[in-house]
């Protein structure tokens, strides 16, 4: 079956008894019962299949897992609260019993460097960021500090560069490091575990569910990340709540189309802006001038490479100010992944925590402007852009 | 404003901008807001405006959760969480804030709040145990060993053991040692921990606070002097409570002091039932004159609009000369009553601690504490109480 079947079906109609619904129902139940004492032991010592209280799983946040397992072709999913709360779960059960060390990408989502350095770092955890593009920088890391774990994106946020995820795992290997991949930028166009990821995360909030509407994030793994990964949820508790698993579950049903639309939308900007005067760089990973364009065409095979734009305004913040708020059909937001086109701010917004200096060095200029294309007609999307542009 | 008056009107402050004001805190949705100008982005996260930008850092909906719990409790911040497991990290967390990464916890404690410190155990927090009832013991743990904080439960799970939280806190000030209370078991409706002198307040929402069975949650609260770094803490690790479940649980608390009250008087009638009765061995219950910490309950609990103190809804009791099998058949026996797990429900309802709660202890270290095989735990509910005593009595009985 393909996986635009899949994610259609995956996860739903499970019996209740003699009918089936057809689509999964919210579970708002707190906790179970069953007829006798002696059932509801043997579920809790997990001598049977079964739900018992909704910290240790929900019928509505199950369908849900089994559908991001589907996804990515995973042995086991956890539904989490956040995107934060699923970095943060995949990180303490990666470190249970290990080194208490990292490896991670100098570029991050800004909260998941704000989680390493704020409260991961000063809890004893030693943090070593390095540019995952230049592998003998990530081998000379790991050379030094001898991580438990490698973490980096299939692609970069807000920098949109692709690191070399064989590589990555041949060096954590060697080490006997895991592979932490988020994949909150290609869910359908990549699956992490094929090029050697242990472990997948997502913010679900994003192109997963979908619409702007849920806070939402997933970790999906290898088999024998199993046992951490449960015990580690179970203490932590940053459960996915049933209506959000089911609002996460339904926008997955449509991530094959969206993905395709939004893909399309970002290429035609790509190719419509790359000449514009008001540009002074357009970062694609599509470009066949992208820093990593050969990494792109190995791990994003079908010309997909994800519905997200880096604009370079020429005339720094003040006319990247000018630009966005210009824009009509686009909205200025602190997203990604909706079906309506956002921009976003980088500097002034998801990096504003990084020194003036530190954003140079990682290429987050004063003029970026993040695009996360939506679903709208390229014709509306071009006709606003152009328009906001030329008051840049 | 009387507490029931709080708990209704606290989660509807009145609108600044607009004349008029819902009669329920909107159920807000969004994961993200657009701005028309880019640059109030940045000034509202950066809390130069007031507003919304990513549901991760704020959403009205828990915004008014937030509010009703602050007011409720006493002052201080409030963070919404996932579970009453996430509220009890974030909270652990906030305590031990600049103070040295040591935890001496309460000998008996929620199973999984255990298996947590041992996880914690692994960033280097260490964690050492004493009976909070003994404030000898007390003293001497934290006089011995550099504490951060005190982590207690205000009716210890499954016991209902009550330790004397307003001498702990006395000796906690005079050491510079933080104070979290779980008073999941007692919510504000019985009393308030920051009223004695508690550091952090933590709660299993769950439980008597949404109070209906349909919602996981917790609430950490803290003093304002750690409001920003609770509320930064919840950023970093993201462990919010959805909005669909926010707004439940404003509207469970909105009933809370009543239906606290019914619990209360419930399960005060249930006790002395079962206390009589010569098939039950033993039965713990801080409103029973036989229990070892009557004096501190009535020292530390409100009473309800009657003058009745309020001893809290959970009747834990142990039968006579029954083991796993018997105690089940018993369990198994119950019609009205609920056999699951939770606690603090609208309906009765029945656990066994050492099969489920209280499993992953270990037997040994069960019998230690005296979690034995016998024991069960009650959560009385808010029906009549001549029905849930005589379906319990007669669930007994039915053993011969």
């Amino acid at each position: 079956m393909r996986t635009q079947t899949t994610l259609v079906h995956a996860g739903d109609r499970q019996k209740l008894g003699k009918y089936t619904p057809v689509s999964t129902p919210i579970y708002a139940s707190s906790s179970f019962f069953y007829d006798t004492m002696q059932e509801l032991a043997d579920v809790f010592a997990d001598r049977h299949p079964g739900e018992t209280y909704a910290r240790m799983g929900n019928p509505s946040s199950t369908a849900l897992e089994e559908q991001i397992m589907a996804l990515e072709g995973s042995d086991v999913a956890h539904a989490t609260a956040s995107g934060m709360a699923a970095v943060h779960l995949a990180i303490t059960a990666a470190l249970l019993d290990r080194r208490q060390s990292i490896v991670a990408a100098n570029v991050l989502y800004g909260g998941s460097l704000e989680l390493l350095r704020s409260v991961l770092r000063p809890s004893g955890i030693t943090v070593r960021f390095c540019d995952m593009c230049d592998l003998e920088a990530v081998e000379r890391a790991v050379e030094e500090v001898r991580p438990a774990l490698l973490l980096t994106e299939t692609i970069s946020n807000p920098c949109l560069r692709v690191a070399d995820l064989r590589r990555l795992r041949e060096i954590a290997t060697a080490v006997d490091a895991l592979l932490l991949v988020d994949n909150t930028f290609t869910p359908f166009l990549m699956r992490p575990h094929e090029y050697g990821a242990d472990m997948v995360i997502h913010s679900a909030t994003k192109y997963l569910g979908g619409h702007g509407d849920v806070l939402a994030g997933v970790v999906a793994a290898r088999e024998e990340h199993a046992e951490a990964l449960q015990q580690t949820h179970r203490c932590l508790g940053g459960n996915l709540g049933p209506f959000e698993a089911f609002l996460v579950m339904r926008g997955v049903k449509t991530l094959a189309l969206r993905m395709r639309r939004l893909c399309s939308n970002a290429r035609k900007v790509y190719l419509r802006l790359r000449n514009h005067p008001s540009v002074e760089r357009l970062i694609y990973p599509g470009a066949p001038d992208h820093p990593d364009a050969e990494t792109v065409r190995e791990l994003l095979p079908w010309g997909l490479p994800g519905g997200a734009l880096g604009i370079d305004v020429r005339g720094g913040d003040e006319a990247a100010y000018r630009f966005m708020n210009r824009l009509r059909l686009v909205k200025n937001s602190a997203s990604i992944g909706d079906m309506t086109t956002l921009a976003l701010h980088p500097a002034g917004a998801t990096h504003r925590m990084l020194s003036a200096d530190e954003r140079a060095e990682l290429g987050i200029t004063d003029g970026l402007v993040r695009l996360s294309l939506g679903g709208e007609h390229i014709d509306d999307i071009l006709a606003d852009l152009n328009q906001a542009l030329e008051a840049a | 404003m009387k507490l029931e008056t709080t708990a209704i009107h606290a989660c509807l402050p009145e609108s600044e901008t607009e004349p008029f004001t819902g009669s329920a805190p909107p159920l807000e949705m969004s994961a993200s807001y657009h701005f028309r100008d880019a640059r109030d982005m940045t000034a509202v996260a950066n809390a130069e405006l007031a507003g919304f930008v990513y549901q991760r850092y704020g959403n009205p909906t828990a915004a008014a959760l937030h509010h009703q719990m602050e007011a409720l409790e006493g002052g201080g911040a409030a963070l919404a969480c996932s579970s009453g497991m996430a509220a009890m990290h974030a909270g652990l967390l906030t305590a031990l804030q600049n103070r040295p990464k040591s935890i001496l916890g309460a000998n008996v404690l929620f199973g999984q709040t255990y298996q947590l410190l041992q996880l914690l155990e692994q960033q280097q927090v260490e964690a050492r145990f004493v009976d909070p009832c003994d404030l000898g013991a007390v003293e001497e743990a934290a006089t011995k060993h550099p504490v951060g904080c005190i982590l207690i439960e205000s009716v210890s799970n499954p016991l209902l053991r009550v330790p004397p939280l307003d001498a702990i806190c006395e000796l906690a000030k005079r050491l510079e040692i933080r104070v979290l209370v779980d008073a999941t078991f007692t919510t504000p409706a019985i009393n308030r921990p920051f009223e004695f002198g508690a550091d952090v307040v933590v709660h299993s929402a769950t439980k008597y606070l949404s109070g209906h069975a349909d919602v996981l949650g917790g609430i950490a609260l803290c003093r304002d002097e750690q409001g920003e770094f609770l509320v930064e803490l919840g950023r970093h690790l993201g462990p919010n409570l959805g909005p669909f479940h926010c707004f439940l649980t404003s509207r469970g608390i909105k009933t809370l002091p009543l239906r606290m009250e019914e619990h209360c008087h419930n399960a005060l009638h249930v006790a002395r039932i079962l206390e009589d009765h010569p098939r039950v061995e033993r039965v713990h219950y801080p409103g029973l004159d036989s229990h070892p910490d009557k004096a501190v309950a009535d020292r530390l609990f409100d009473c309800n609009r009657q003058g009745e103190r309020m001893y809290g809804g959970i009747v834990s009791f142990e039968l006579r000369g029954a083991g796993q099998d018997e105690t089940f058949q018993f369990m198994n026996a119950l019609n009205l009553v609920v056999r699951t797990l939770s606690l603090g429900d609208v309906h009765s309802l029945i656990t066994h601690p050492a099969t489920t709660t209280h499993r992953n202890l270990g037997e040994h270290r069960r019998r230690q504490l005296g979690i034995n095989d016998n024991l069960v735990r009650f959560s009385v509910g808010i029906e009549d109480r001549d029905d849930i005593a005589e379906d319990v009595v007669r669930a007994i009985e039915s053993l011969g």
